[in-house]
This record gives structure tokens, sequence and C-alpha cells, in this order.
């Protein structure tokens, strides 16, 4: 059962940094084509300073810094195995997300919301956070909305 | 592409055939993801799914691939939102389609409606994105 008391919880402070190797791996994982997520000279040729990020695991990142999505979804139910989703992203890009550069992450629970869906009662769990670097320049808003089915 | 070749209506895709159950387990590892349909097939067999459960942050880079594979650079994105709605699963084909809704002038962008679409239609994904394209 999830908590509605749980708007307003603030997430641990944390810093995540995605390594070159993973960026690499994500992008042929996916199958991205761009190979300014593999190449820092392909980077470079397209204007950044170093080997990108895909942004597609802007996600990851906030999760990480936060302690994990084991930690992210038992404080929201620790029945969450039972059935537990993404449901929704919204995300503002200030900056290129560099592989190798730490990047600095505040969160919290900013809404907690039930509702009955087409197969039963859910709860959305929405998660605000803030990414910038280390010397406090944004890189990212991003809210995530969590979706915990069943529950009372 | 450039600014001025994107008009209102105009379609980006990319298909992305046959997902692959051994690209799932690679993203659950590199998502640090202990959910067990993203990795384990008795597991996914046992929710009654036809194979591995992809993750929603890899539908979501299926979605924004159009995009970027159109921009003079990855990191002209500026924002995007998106919305998850239905399950996809390994050896599934997905399409991604981005229309083009508006263009600025003033600042050379772009918003686009996206979609993630399986092969029977159905929407998987969806949500906006906005991007800036050079002049010339």
């Amino acid at each position: 059962m999830v908590g509605t008391d749980l708007a307003g919880t603030e997430l641990p402070a944390g810093e995540f940094e995605v390594g070159g190797w993973k960026a690499h791996l994500w992008a042929d994982a996916t199958r991205n084509d761009e190979d300014a997520f593999r190449y820092e000279e392909d980077a470079k040729a397209a204007g950044a300073p170093g080997q990108l990020v895909p942004y597609s695991l802007c996600h990851h990142v906030v999760v990480e810094a936060t302690d994990g999505v084991d930690a992210m979804m038992n404080r929201i139910t620790d029945e969450w195995t039972d059935g537990a989703a993404l449901g929704g992203l919204r995300v503002d890009v200030h900056a290129p997300i560099e592989s190798g550069t730490t990047l600095q992450v505040e969160g919290h629970i900013d809404a907690v919301e039930e509702k009955e869906g087409e197969s039963g009662r859910l709860t959305i769990v929405t998660h605000a956070y803030t990414v910038t670097t280390a010397d406090g320049d944004p890189v990212y808003d991003l809210e995530a909305d969590i979706v915990v089915m069943g529950g009372d | 592409m450039r600014f001025e070749d994107l008009t209102s209506g105009d379609e980006l895709t990319r298909t992305v055939d046959d997902l692959r159950g051994e690209d799932m387990k690679l993203i659950a590892a590199l998502l640090e993801d202990p959910y067990p349909p993203h990795y384990d097939r008795r597991r996914a067999d046992d929710l009654g799914f036809p194979g591995l459960l992809n993750q929603g942050p890899a539908n979501l880079s299926y979605m924004l691939q159009p995009i970027i594979a159109e921009l003079d650079a990855p990191t002209n994105l500026e924002s995007f939102d998106a919305r998850f709605h239905e399950m996809v699963f390994e050896d599934e084909t997905v399409t991604a389609t981005a229309t083009v809704h508006e263009t600025d002038w003033e600042t050379n962008t772009v918003e686009f409606g996206v979609a993630l679409r399986k092969e029977d239609g159905t929407v998987a994904v969806d949500g906006t994105v906005t991007a800036t394209f050079p002049d010339e």
C-alpha cells in the first residue's frame, strides 16, 4: 500500500557519473546509430566537448544518484514487485550530459495520486529532480511518474 | 537537416526490428534494475508475458532516435515528455514516428509529436519533443 503522505518527502541528495563504457553499451543495446554516444572524436565533430550520454539515460542517472531502484521503490511500497512501472517522464534539457562528468542530483516526491485504471486501482508517485554539474551549472530537470499497481 | 526543411505534418520514422532478449538483459544490467521479467524468462512466463519485458528508457531511446538522427548535434534536443502506455517484449518490432507539430522561426525550434507503435498499431509510448535545427 502506498502512503499518500509521501508527497513532499526529500530524497537523499547524491551524485552519479555515467562512464563512457556505459554510454557506448547503452547505444549498442538500444540500437542507436549516433556515434557521438560511443566515441569522443564523433562527439567533438558534433561540437560537444567529449563523448555524450544519451538523454534516454536521464532517469537512470537520477535514480542511481538517489540510492538506486530498490531504494526508490521500497520508499514507495515494499510490495512493488507485484507490479510497478515507469508511467511518464518530463525533461527540460539545459546542457549536454557528458560521459565521465560527475552530476549532482537533488529530488523530492512531488505528488501521490490514486486512480482507478482499466486493470484496477493504481497509484502514481511523481518524483521531481534537478541535475547540475559539480559547479552548480544546470544540466536538466526531470519529473518521473512511477505507477504502482494494486493496493487496498 | 535544416530548419527550413521541416514543415507542419512532416514525419521522421525509425523502425527497430525484432527486439533482442540479449539486449534486454544487457539493458537490465546497465540500469541495475533487479525486476526479474527484464532478464528472467521463467519469471516473465509466470506473469503471462510472451517474452522478456523491455525497459521504459529503452523504448524512450527508440522514440527519440528519428529526431536525434536528423539533428546537427545530439545536444540540440531541448525538451521531451513521454507517456508509457503499453509493455514491449522481445521479438516485437517497433516503429517510432515523429510528426512536426510547430515550427518557431525566431528560435529555430521544432516541436514534434512522437509515438512508438507496435506492428499491430498499438501505441506503446507517446509524447512530445522539442529540438533546434540550424538555418543552413
